[in-house]
Order: C-alpha cells, then structure tokens, then sequence
C-alpha cells in the first residue's frame, strides 16, 4: 500500500526584503546570512515543494517597506515583456535542471532586482509592510481556489521569513489577516531570522502552524527543509517544534501600546 | 462457464513505476540514477516519509545518519508507515544500511542518487545527457495540431486491437508484437490475423492516461530483446515526461538506440517528428508527465457530445460522429450514417 497523500498543497512565501535590516546582516562580524544567500536558499525550499508532488503550487511575495510584489507568479501588468520571455526560455541552459524550476528561479531572480532598482525614494524604515503583504497572499489563495477546475482538494499554508521589527500600527490589520486565514483554513508558519514577532506569534498559535525562531543563519536551508516543508496532513504525524508561550496582549485602538488590562466598547469592540 | 467467470474476474493488472522500478536490477538502477530525470520521476512516486526522509539528509554534508535518529522524526503512531517508507527506499537502493564505529546501524544516501536530485533541483550539471533547444522552427506547430496528431496514432492502435481482421494499416511489426506480448490480442495459427483478448477488452475500458502507461511497460519489457539499451530507453522516457508542451527539442545528442525509441514514440503518438530524418521533435500532452500516477487531465476526449440508445430487442443506436471502438468490438454494426451507427448485439458479436 502506498502511503502518498491526495491533496495537493499551496505554498506562499512571504519575504521580508526590508533593506535596512538586511543592510545590517552585511556589517555583522561573522555574516552568516546575506540576501544573497537567502534568495538561492529560498529558491532550493521553493523548488523542493514543488518537487514533492506534480500539483504543487507556489507563490512568492515580497514584502518592502513601501510596497508589496509578486517575485512568483509573476504579475499580469508585466505581459509586454512576454516576446522577451520566451527568448530567455529558448536560451535556457541545459545544465539538467527541471525546467520549471529553471523558470521559477530566473523569474524570482528578475523579479527581485527589479524591486531593488526601482526603490529610489531613499526614505528609512525599520519594518515591512507585512499585514499588506499576508492580505495578498489570501487573496491570491482564494484566486485559485476559485480558479480550480476540477475541484480538488488542495491545502494552502502562507510562510513568513521575518527579520525585521514588528510595528504596532500593523496591529489592526494583522488582526484581521489572522482571522480570514482561520476562517479559510490555511496555515500560518513563521520563520523568525532576528526579533521576536509577538504578532506572528498569536497567528501561529491561531492557524495552527508552527513559530520557530532560527538557531543559526548559516543553517536556514536545512531548518526551511526540516520544519516547514511538510504540508498539514504530514505535520501531525511528525515531530516538529511547538509552540512556545505566547505574549497574548491586545494593542490599544488610539497609541497602538501594548496593555495588560484595557477598557472595550460594547459597540464596536474597540478596545 | 466457471471457466469463463473466471476469466472475465482476473482484472488487468497495471504496475505503477515504483512497482516497475523495483523489478530492474540494481545495475540498471545505478545507470538510471545517474540522470537527473530519473531521480525526479522516482522521487515523486515516493511515499510521503520517503520523501521527506531523503529531502531532510539531500543537503547535510554529513555521511551517514544514524537509524534511530530518524525514527525519532515521527510520531511512534505511524510506525507502519515508517517501515513502509524504509522498505521502499532500501528496495529502490536509494538508501544502504552501514554499521558505524559505534556498533549502531546507519542510513546512507546514494551518492548518484543525491547528485543527480541535486543537479535536478538547483542545475549544475554538465549538460551532457539533456536535450537542447534549437533556434525557432520555420514549421512550428501548435498545441492543438500536436493534440490532433496524438489522438490519431493512438487511435490507429486502438483500431488496430479492435479490428484487426481489415488488417494493419499504419501499425508497423513492432507494435503488433508488442500487443502480442502484452496479452491484449492473440493470434490462433502463426500466419492468421489478430483478435482481440479479454484483456484486451479491459484495455479499452481504461482511460487513455492508464492505457498509455500499460502499453509503456510492456513495451519496456520487449526493449532487452530488440537489442536496445534499458538505461538509454528509460532516461529519455523520464527526460520526456518533464517536458513542456509546445516546444520542440532538439534530438541532436541522443545516441542510436535512444533514436529508434524516438522513432518508436513516433508511432504511438507520445512526440511528433515532421520527418524522419528531422532533427527536432515536439512531445505531445500524451508524453507530459507520463511517469506520475497522479490523475491526470487529459484534455483528447473531452468536447465530445453523442448520445447511445439502446434497445430492448438488443439494437443499440450512437448518434456521434466519433469512434466508439468499445461498440465496435462488442457489437456487430448493421448501418453506419453520418452521424447516427446503428449495431446489433448478438451472442455471436460479444464471443
């Protein structure tokens, strides 16, 4: 008997690229993990999912500062550029890769230069715009459920590589990002590369996905393969980590603080 | 008529690849693992452990892992499906057991099998086994011509098993033989024509994803006999399925017997050569991801209206403008109109 599961599996990767933080990583003494590095590394974990079974699905979203992109599949606006695209294919090399993972590297390469390139405003911030970003990623989710001809199956999970600070003005919306994705079943995992995230935390906790904050840089592909690359149905028969205590405090509506104890509204549920 | 019962319960058995896989002998094996294709299409028929077992130790630098360690990664529940795992990946020689210094047995990946799953994953390799591309085609064709030109020899097979008293047209020696191997029709004097078997008939009842994979392996098993290459045969079967509809390859640097194999798809309607002699061929949707047992969609058949009456004085009336070859084996055909067939069953016809 084979023991091979029916479901096929989305797999969406949000990408922390704030430039500040990963600036940082470079002056580090020991520089265990440059973006460089991370983007190839990402690609292998990318390329594993959808290796491990033909139906398979990925998406990659990176989440700036000052705006949010589609690095995979990429986005529709971009279709002038297709007569070039299928130059770059003819000239694919034939060095044994798959081609599709050929495809999706080159095009996660590409995509990511261009985000880089075209940030010129110059300004400063120390997070991401990551709420935004998880919001694309369930809209995306429910695009392909609609999408999808001949109604299989298939389980969605969203991936979160963090290395910046959380902001608490994201509070609200990431509340309710959380929500939808308890509501639509998908799955929140959060890779932690420096700061503990008490937002992801909670969203882990809910979705039931796992948090795990990374030993050591230099180890992140081996950790991406070991922890999240099983999908739902394989996870509850693994020993993966739990969960650790959760920092379960509500923001305030008006300063965005954290409270202990706070008054609500018995209209809106404001607190 | 118990013999006749008997007959008509034992079911066509298909193998999956796995099943197949596990037939070769450990040197074709390690000829086999050294394509990055092969290594991909006998991953992915993996069981989920399995999987996951090799993903985990694909990367680590590490030789060996030691096997308790990895019945720790599951929870002790799913032991049985921890010894199947086990048992697929040893019999596949994907993994051996050693004994380390410290008297506990251990894991090892092999080597080929890891090199090639990683030049498959990430490139790297030195290009020699994979097929080019060629500057674009003054003749290119599109999908819906390839999907067209794969439907037709496929059904000239199927026209064959059923029909073979008109005799065979456009089916060559080989095919013929290949039917007879594979138990689908049968001859009764050495010069006589075909007919169709039992077997046969369940043959027609698959769908044409199953019908193409049953064909492959019994072919695969004639392959030793013609004198071609296993290894050869089997690489670029695997290479094929990963391919991309609609873009033509270039079949420059495959060696002889991998030729006649093309030559061999050629007819069965799995690649599309505009001539012989042409160096690019193009596979066709019946090629792509031949090797998974995923369902597939196999988009030939559908956008096929009809309707089939049958009667209760055993006349039965299809009002399409297709072959049915299922009715036609069964039935004996009275009037053939444009769009309408009308058959009679008789117990002549179903013997």
């Amino acid at each position: 008997m084979a023991y091979r599961s029916d479901e096929s599996s989305l797999l969406i990767v949000v990408l922390d690229t704030n430039p500040v933080w990963w600036g940082q990583q470079l002056s580090k003494p020991n520089r265990d993990l440059t973006f460089t590095n991370c983007i190839e590394e990402l690609l292998v974990f990318c390329n594993s999912h959808l290796m491990m079974d033909q139906r398979n699905k990925l998406c990659v979203i990176a989440a700036h500062p000052s705006k949010n992109k589609f690095l995979f599949p990429k986005s529709e606006l971009a279709d002038e550029t297709a007569s070039d695209d299928s130059e770059i294919m003819r000239q694919t090399k034939s060095d044994g890769q798959y081609e599709l993972f050929a495809k999706v590297s080159e095009t996660i390469r590409e995509e990511v230069k261009d985000l880089i390139f075209s940030d010129t405003s110059g300004e400063l911030h120390a997070d991401c715009m990551l709420s935004g970003a998880m919001s694309m990623a369930l809209c995306y989710i429910n695009r392909v459920e609609k999408e999808q001809l001949n109604k299989e199956s298939f389980s969605s999970r969203i991936l979160v590589i963090k290395g910046s600070e959380d902001h608490q003005s994201q509070y609200m919306n990431f509340m309710m990002v959380i929500f939808t994705a308890q509501k639509q079943n998908t799955i929140i995992d959060a890779c932690i590369l420096d700061q503990e995230s008490s937002l992801l935390q909670q969203a882990c906790d809910i979705t039931n996905g796992i948090y795990l904050k990374i030993p050591q840089l230099s180890g992140l592909l081996q950790y991406l393969l070991c922890v999240f690359l099983p999908d739902a149905k394989i996870r509850k028969k693994m020993t993966l980590p739990t969960n650790v205590k959760i920092d379960y405090r509500a923001a305030c509506f008006c300063h965005r603080n954290l409270v202990d104890i706070g008054y609500v509204c018995s209209v809106c549920l404001s607190s | 008529m118990a013999a006749f019962v008997k007959s008509v319960n034992k079911k066509l058995a298909c193998k999956d690849l796995l099943a197949y896989v596990k037939t070769l002998t450990p040197s074709v094996l390690e000829g086999l693992y050294n394509h990055p294709a092969s290594c991909l299409a006998i991953f992915r028929e993996l069981p989920d452990f399995a999987k996951h077992y090799v993903m985990r130790i694909l990367f680590v630098e590490q030789v060996m892992v030691k096997q308790n360690v990895v019945a720790t990664w599951i929870e002790k529940d799913y032991a049985n499906e921890h010894l199947d795992a086990i048992k697929a990946l040893t019999g596949l020689h994907i993994v051996h057991e050693h004994m380390q210094y410290c008297g506990l047995p251990a894991w090892k990946l092999n080597e080929s099998f890891k090199k090639s799953l990683q030049i498959a994953l990430m490139g790297g390799g030195n290009g020699a086994n994979s097929l080019e591309m060629l500057p674009p085609d003054k003749y290119a064709k599109d999908i819906a011509f390839l999907d067209s030109y794969a439907q037709e020899r496929w059904e000239c097979i199927l026209h064959y098993i059923v029909q073979s008293k008109e005799g065979s047209g456009g089916i060559s020696r080989e095919v013929t033989e290949i039917l007879l191997h594979s138990g689908l029709v049968s001859k009764d004097g050495v010069n006589s024509d075909t007919f169709i078997t039992a077997a046969g008939f369940q043959f027609l009842l698959l769908d044409i994803s199953s019908q193409i994979w049953y064909f492959m392996i019994r072919y695969l098993e004639t392959v030793e006999s013609r004198g071609m290459n296993i290894v050869e045969c089997l690489t670029f079967m695997f290479q094929l399925s990963f391919l991309t509809l609609g873009k033509d390859y270039s079949s420059d640097k495959m060696s002889d017997n991998q030729q006649r194999f093309l030559q061999h798809l050629r007819e069965f309607g799995l690649v599309y050569q505009r001539k012989r002699k042409c160096q690019r061929f193009y596979p066709t949707r019946l090629a792509i991801n031949l090797t998974s047992s995923t369902p597939k969609d196999i988009a030939l058949e559908t956008h096929k209206q009809g309707f089939i009456m049958v009667e209760t004085n055993y006349r039965v009336y299809a009002y399409t403008d297709f072959q049915i070859w299922l009715l036609q084996a069964l039935l004996e055909k009275v009037s053939a109109l444009h769009l309408l067939r009308g058959s009679q069953l008789t117990r002549l016809s179903t013997s």
